[in-house]
């Protein structure tokens, strides 16, 4: 199975995922797929490396899929980590909130798909 | 309350200082993740699924106006603008970054709060019941004693590393709203046969994977020895507890080999030979704690409130308000008043920033600055003047914070769950959400009576599922969620593991299955005054299992 290398970054605890080219990003659908077991690890030996040099902690392989949507994760959790909580977690009026951690619609759907 | 001294302000400061050390030397590289990890543990900083996790202690879940203040004002500028507070009478933030928890801190330092010891192998927040020093039910307050414990137990240099961690909860009524026995320690406060009063001593309650009622090995206690019984208790444990093998570290398990008279002989023996003066609390000192928590001075009222009598009478949804969330002051001419974080719909137990503030406000103004947190995850105004309880219904509803469900099918404790919890394994918000959804604010949630639904999204069970009246379990089945439904549990003095029903149900169907466990409790109750949890001693398990399991 297909997968993609993620952990947390060090400063802020926020997922992270290895892209295309070596950096660490914030969404999935653009992260770096490993097709074969042993590409995959040794992507996770690099995540590894940079976790010694204290950008990102606990870097693990996530299994993921491709569909008509893009990339996701295969495992609830994992879809979980990289959509954020699936309930409507911010408070309603707050003007300086940064949306982007807003519950976007498509991902509810997808997620529901497991339940 | 009490107000930190000269002392304890300069302990917390220099441990914040140590801690932003601790964190500029991980983010260099000074310090990896494996040394720095139990470091970040001691200071309530963990690693969730998306972020970091802060957990701020609030001793025996008593905040000023001032403090809660400070924790909206954390949640608005280090976090997205909310916090979520806990069955132990904690606050959680879920988002703070690493890089900004030395300031967080600080600014909790500013009014005497602290993150330490809310994680690691020590002793955890000493918690009592929500409506101390104020009940008309209680026999003493036992904040105090709470107090006494924080102190001896922060940063014990005997106690900073044991097998794992430590619970303690004191209550002070007869009826146990503080879960006493389902602690690794619970101090229930009693009276004896000649008028004083002291503690009726359990050890060994627990949730987790192996649920136990704790035992009582003492029947009185003099206060004198609290500290030094206490020891006892730590030192036994802190020997002879598991460190091969985390599941089985705690003090339950140690209770439950041996057997409760083996460790009543080990304790008592113990505390006996050590009986240090040090330990032995003066009648001064406990006074001088106890100072701390002198009741406000309230100026009696009628009992019957004119102004109260006359909106309840017009003003239906105030009336209910009454009813369900205000029980009675020591005071007459008062109330205490539950302010529900179980919304509708709602996640329970979370406060936005603007709520926190909103509720600040209305403590300061009605209930002599002071709120307390319940561990059912719902905050308490502990002192409120009945005269005044038309305006502070009417604050509270302004914010959304007047759901008149305390104790009632909707009043859902929760954890957070897969959507926040590394440990999970199932969701348990949505689940609590749903179910609050089917039932509703209005009269089938009051006709149903006081039910406790419990959840957890694992088998760590922070949601107590063990002891609600019914308890929900989330666990993972072949890759979907799937929910363990237990019925029977008890929290309270009648306290008791529930029973599960059988198998386990799918997302899809826990809410249909809920609803038909509470249909069959409907139509088995004798009436209206025999509650969920006292028709299910009646009747057992069976029509229960027959209405969820049997097909026709």
């Amino acid at each position: 199975m297909p997968k993609v290398v993620s952990a947390n970054r060090l400063a802020d605890g926020v997922v992270v995922y290895v892209g295309r080219d070596g950096i660490w990003l914030e969404k999935l659908d653009q992260a770096r797929v490993f097709a074969s077991k042993e590409g995959a690890e040794e992507g996770l030996v690099a995540a590894r490396n940079d976790a010694r040099r204290n950008l990102v902690v606990e870097p693990s392989l996530v299994e993921v899929a491709e569909d008509a949507a893009g990339l996701h994760a295969v495992t609830l959790r994992e879809a979980i980590r990289a959509r954020g909580p699936t309930i409507d977690f911010m408070p309603p009026l707050q003007e300086e909130r940064e949306l982007d951690f807003a519950p976007d619609p498509a991902a509810q759907q997808h997620i529901r798909a497991f339940s | 309350m009490y107000r930190y001294d000269e002392f304890d302000k300069s302990f917390v400061a220099a441990r914040v200082a140590q801690f932003a050390d601790q964190v500029a030397r991980r983010l260099s590289g000074e310090l990896d993740e494996e040394q720095f990890r139990p470091l970040r543990l001691m200071n309530g900083v963990y690693l969730q699924l998306h972020a970091y996790m802060l957990r701020v202690a609030i001793p025996y879940g008593t905040l000023s106006s001032r403090q809660l203040r400070k924790l909206a004002f954390i949640a608005r500028h280090y976090d997205k603008g909310y916090g979520h507070f806990t069955t132990r009478q904690n606050i959680q933030f879920n988002w703070p970054a690493l890089a900004d928890c030395p300031a967080i801190l600080n600014e909790l330092a500013e009014v005497e709060m602290h993150a330490i010891q809310t994680s690691g192998n020590c002793i955890r927040n000493v918690t009592a019941d929500q409506f101390a020093g104020a009940a008309a039910d209680e026999i003493e307050d036992p904040r105090p004693y709470a107090e006494i414990l924080r102190q001896w137990s922060s940063l014990h240099p005997e106690y900073s590393f044991l097998p794992r961690k430590f619970k303690i909860a004191v209550n002070g009524a007869a009826k146990d709203r503080a879960a006493i026995r389902v602690h690794d320690i619970g101090y229930q406060i009693v009276k004896n046969a000649q008028g004083e009063v002291g503690f009726a001593v359990y050890v060994g309650g627990g949730l987790g994977r192996t649920p136990l009622v704790a035992h009582k090995i003492r029947d009185f206690l003099p206060k004198a020895d609290l500290l030094a019984y206490t020891n006892a208790i730590l030192r036994i444990y802190n020997l002879e507890g598991r460190r091969d093998n985390k599941y089985k570290a705690r003090i339950k398990i140690l209770v439950h080999e041996k057997g409760v008279d083996a460790i009543r002989a080990e304790v008592e023996n113990e505390f006996s030979n050590h009986r240090e003066d040090a330990l032995t609390l003066p009648q001064a000192e406990i006074d001088r704690i106890r100072a701390y928590f002198a009741p406000p001075a309230l100026p009696p009222g009628a009992a019957t409130s004119f102004a109260l009598e006359k909106r309840k009478a017009t003003d239906r949804a105030f009336a209910r308000f009454v009813a369900q969330n205000v029980v009675a002051h020591k005071t007459p001419g008062y109330g205490i008043v539950t302010v529900s974080l179980k919304p509708i719909g709602g996640i329970p137990g979370d406060a936005s920033a603007e709520s926190m503030d909103a509720i600040a406000d209305l403590a300061e103004r009605f209930s002599h600055d002071e709120i307390r947190v319940a561990h059912e995850q719902n905050l308490v105004l502990a002192h409120v003047a009945l005269d005044d309880l038309p305006a502070v219904f009417d604050g509270l509803a302004r914010q959304g914070l007047a759901t008149a469900n305390t104790g009632l099918v909707t009043d859902i404790i929760s954890c957070p769950g897969l959507d926040y919890c590394a440990l999970a394994t199932a969701r348990s918000i949505p689940v609590a959400q749903r179910i609050s959804e089917r039932f509703g604010d209005g009269v089938r949630a009051q006709e149903i009576g006081e039910l406790k639904i419990n959840i957890s999204g694992c088998i760590n069970a922070c949601g107590h599922h063990h002891v609600g009246h019914i308890g929900i379990l989330g666990l993972e089945k072949t890759g979907a969620e799937a929910y363990q439904i237990t019925l029977g549990g008890s929290a309270d003095e009648t306290c008791g593991v529930g029973a599960i029903t059988g198998r386990s149900f799918s997302s899809e169907e826990i809410v249909d299955a809920i609803e038909t466990v509470v249909d069959t409790y409907l139509k088995f109750r004798t009436d209206r005054s025999e509650d969920f949890l006292a028709a299910y001693r009646r009747i057992g398990m069976e029509p229960f299992k027959e209405a969820l399991y049997a097909r026709g």
